[in-house]
């Protein structure tokens, strides 16, 4: 039996109705406004060269005294992490009351071409651990990666697990080549020598079209046509905005840094080898004895699930647990079933600790 | 679906949607030329009357959603071809898969076109796999030259520039084994383009098995995307894609460096600052600047250690001076108790004392003199 059940009235009046969306469209995105970059209060408590320490104001009378620092990726932007009053980790957090800081990487330029992972780890991170340290009183501080920041994070808790109590990984890739994997699939093969050399720090857009041709037809042309059907709705169309603008608000990374990570842990795998070296020290997740929670995201298609949960086997901490997320790499911080489960679990795992 | 009374069997469709395009078009009073697509073109004239009014921001996202909507329109054009001649099938003959596969092949044969003529956003159903190459075109469009490139080229061989010739050759062939990166990453896209046709065909094959129905062209538009998709990923995960992608971004990046290190030559002759020169002046910058952390941090340290150590010896001279006053309340008391017992510390005896000043006095002598 033919499927179609389409005549030229309904093609006509489904791109009428369509024409007429898209025309109202254009109304409603005049009237948006500029989008907020991070929603909750918060204060800069230390600046280095681009990075920004903040300190989030707290929201409950009781907190807990040991500070969490968010490492973020050097990819992006942090305020993913509180993109909306609705849609925020950080806010959840404070509502749980956790004590809580981020480091903001800001936009390295030129001056930061040479800027290494050394530089990055047991420079800006180390320095912003002391100021917390200093800040609370406390000897050791819990630390919470994202991504690549959480690959930063499990670094340094291998070479400064004396400043760290907890440690909380959140879609972070360990094992950098597992099948299904495919970021690290088209990075395998790139000169990243030749990358580095020719363009001094590499261009956050270049590394922005590379996510999006892991699906290239969903990302660069399916959203847009399902924007039509949403954008009478200004709730929607603001959380959509959102979104795109911080999709497309991505900092270029510092060359040498970008050269080392991609080597050492997409190309040749090192951090489950134990043989990624930050500056004159080799990183042994071995070593690593701090309670761990270790978060991914079931549908994550940067950093696949066997990709995190490979962290298990490489450490040496008896208090290791796993949480599943039922959603996708971003999702797992901005959907609604996000903030209702991500911030308490990841509360009442630090307090049950401190 | 050759029912008898079709409205297709009555209405010209190109012609029902150039009326369309006469009417939007007539609110702006300019002329208009017969379309291939007459509901892309009336969305064209909309957007240069109002897009102005946007902000910069929103103006690039809704460029993207005026990009997918010339796809659903070209959809809508294809499709609806399509069906017109389905209904047009004589009385009693019902071979839409037939129909249907034709103009799929015929979309595919556009594909074919592509690959001659590389340009990918000219060709209707192609527009979908436009995307991920113009994107790419416009991340890298600071690292294409321009008019400069060929400029640099015609620069003289002589005296000090007299390796500018090989130079040159060089840059042409890495910029030649770019085009060719780039032809061959197109015509893959545009080899999975056809099959991703082949693949909404066979989807809509089993949708009509299981007596599935498409309502709607954002259904058909859906089918397409997913066959897209699906066809990519399956091919993205194979080492030749892996191979392809790295070949495009590589030789890319190895014409960029080259070109770089032309400019920094005729900089160089010309005595400009060069971008190696300004890499050196950055480096030399981030090594003073790590050891001036390296150097604060141990000056942390030393003061740290410092300050314990003040601390301590603050604390072991409070313990002293609580055991002399101690000793001294402690012979006082024992002494008017019991003035047998002997004395904890000696007092140095006075010749003693003199012998220690005369020790001092000498050693600051020197100093004294040397003033």
């Amino acid at each position: 039996m033919n499927p179609f059940e389409l005549n030229p009235q309904s093609i006509t009046e489904e791109i009428l109705d369509f024409n007429t969306k898209l025309a109202a469209g254009i109304n409603t995105l005049t009237e948006m406004g500029e989008f907020d970059e991070g929603v909750s209060e918060k204060d800069a408590v230390y600046s280095e060269d681009k990075l920004v320490l903040h300190h989030y104001q707290s929201r409950t009378d009781k907190q807990n005294k040991v500070p969490i620092l968010i490492v973020y990726a050097l990819v992006n932007r942090p305020y993913m992490a509180d993109l909306q009053e609705d849609r925020s980790l950080i806010r959840g957090l404070l509502d749980a009351g956790m004590d809580v800081y981020l480091i903001d990487w800001g936009y390295p330029d030129d001056a930061d071409r040479y800027l290494s992972l050394d530089d990055y780890i047991n420079g800006y991170i180390d320095r912003c651990v002391d100021v917390i340290r200093q800040r609370s009183k406390q000897e050791k501080i819990n630390l919470l990666g994202i991504c690549q920041g959480g690959a930063f994070s499990l670094c340094y808790t291998s070479l400064h697990q004396d400043k760290v109590k907890n440690l909380i990984t959140t879609v972070t890739p360990v094992d950098f080549q597992t099948k299904n994997d495919m970021l690290s699939h088209l990075a395998r093969n790139i000169d990243t020598d030749a990358c580095v050399d020719a363009l001094g720090n590499v261009s956050g857009d270049l590394l922005n079209w590379s996510f999006m041709m892991l699906k290239p037809f969903r990302l660069m042309g399916q959203k847009y046509m399902d924007l039509v059907d949403i954008v009478d709705d200004k709730t929607k169309l603001k959380n959509f905005l959102t979104m795109e603008n911080w999709i497309f608000d991505s900092p270029d990374q510092a060359g040498e840094a970008y050269r080392e990570f991609i080597k050492q842990f997409y190309q040749e795998n090192k951090l489950v080898k134990a043989e990624v070296k930050i500056g004159e020290d080799t990183v042994d997740l071995g070593r690593i004895t701090v309670p761990i929670l270790n978060i991914y995201a079931r549908d994550d298609h940067l950093v696949p699930p066997d990709s995190s949960r490979a962290l298990q086997g490489c450490i040496t901490s008896d208090d290791y647990s796993e949480m599943e997320f039922p959603g996708g790499h971003i999702g797992i911080y901005v959907s609604s079933r996000a903030q209702k489960t991500l911030p308490p679990a990841i509360a009442d795992w630090i307090n049950k600790r401190t | 679906m050759a029912t008898e009374n079709n409205f297709f069997n009555d209405v010209d469709w190109t012609k029902l949607q150039q009326q369309y395009v006469d009417a939007v078009s007539s609110f702006y009073s300019t002329p208009t030329q017969k379309s291939s697509n007459p509901w892309q073109e009336a969305m064209e004239f909309w957007w240069q009357s109002v897009g102005g009014q946007l902000p910069d921001k929103n103006k690039t996202v809704f460029n993207s959603v005026l990009d997918q909507s010339k796809v659903f329109y070209s959809i809508a054009n294809q499709f609806t071809s399509m069906l017109n001649d389905i209904s047009k099938q004589p009385s009693g003959q019902d071979d839409w898969q037939g129909i249907m596969f034709s103009h799929l092949e015929k979309m595919k044969s556009m594909f074919d076109l592509f690959q001659q003529n590389s340009d990918l956003s000219s060709m209707v159903p192609g527009m979908m796999w436009a995307s991920p190459m113009d994107m790419w075109n416009q991340v890298m469009s600071s690292m294409i030259p321009d008019e400069s490139a060929s400029k640099l080229l015609e620069i003289p061989g002589i005296g000090l520039t007299r390796d500018l010739q090989q130079k040159s050759q060089k840059t042409i062939r890495l910029w030649n084994d770019y085009q060719q990166n780039s032809n061959k990453y197109n015509a893959t896209f545009a080899m999975l383009g056809k099959q991703a046709l082949d693949k909404l065909g066979q989807d809509i094959l089993v949708m009509a098995e299981s007596d599935k129905k498409i309502t709607s062209l954002k259904d058909l538009y859906n089918m397409w995307v997913d066959a897209n998709e699906e066809m990519f990923a399956e091919y993205a995960q194979t080492e030749e894609y892996s191979k392809l992608y790295a070949d495009l971004v590589n030789s890319l990046v190895r014409f960029k460096k080259h070109y770089n290190e032309m400019m920094d030559d005729v900089l160089k002759n010309l005595n400009l600052p060069t971008t190696q020169g300004m890499g050196s002046i950055t480096k030399q910058q981030h090594d003073i600047k790590k050891e001036l952390h390296h150097n604060r941090q141990a000056q942390e340290k030393l003061q740290s250690a410092m300050k314990k150590l003040q601390s301590e010896l603050d604390e072991m001279n409070r313990t002293k001076k609580t055991t002399v006053q101690k000793k001294k309340t402690g012979k006082k008391a024992t002494s008017k108790n019991n003035k047998m017992t002997k004395p904890l510390a000696k007092k140095p005896s006075n010749k003693a004392t003199k012998k220690a000043a005369k020790k001092t006095a000498a050693k600051k002598k020197p100093v004294k003199k040397s003033k």
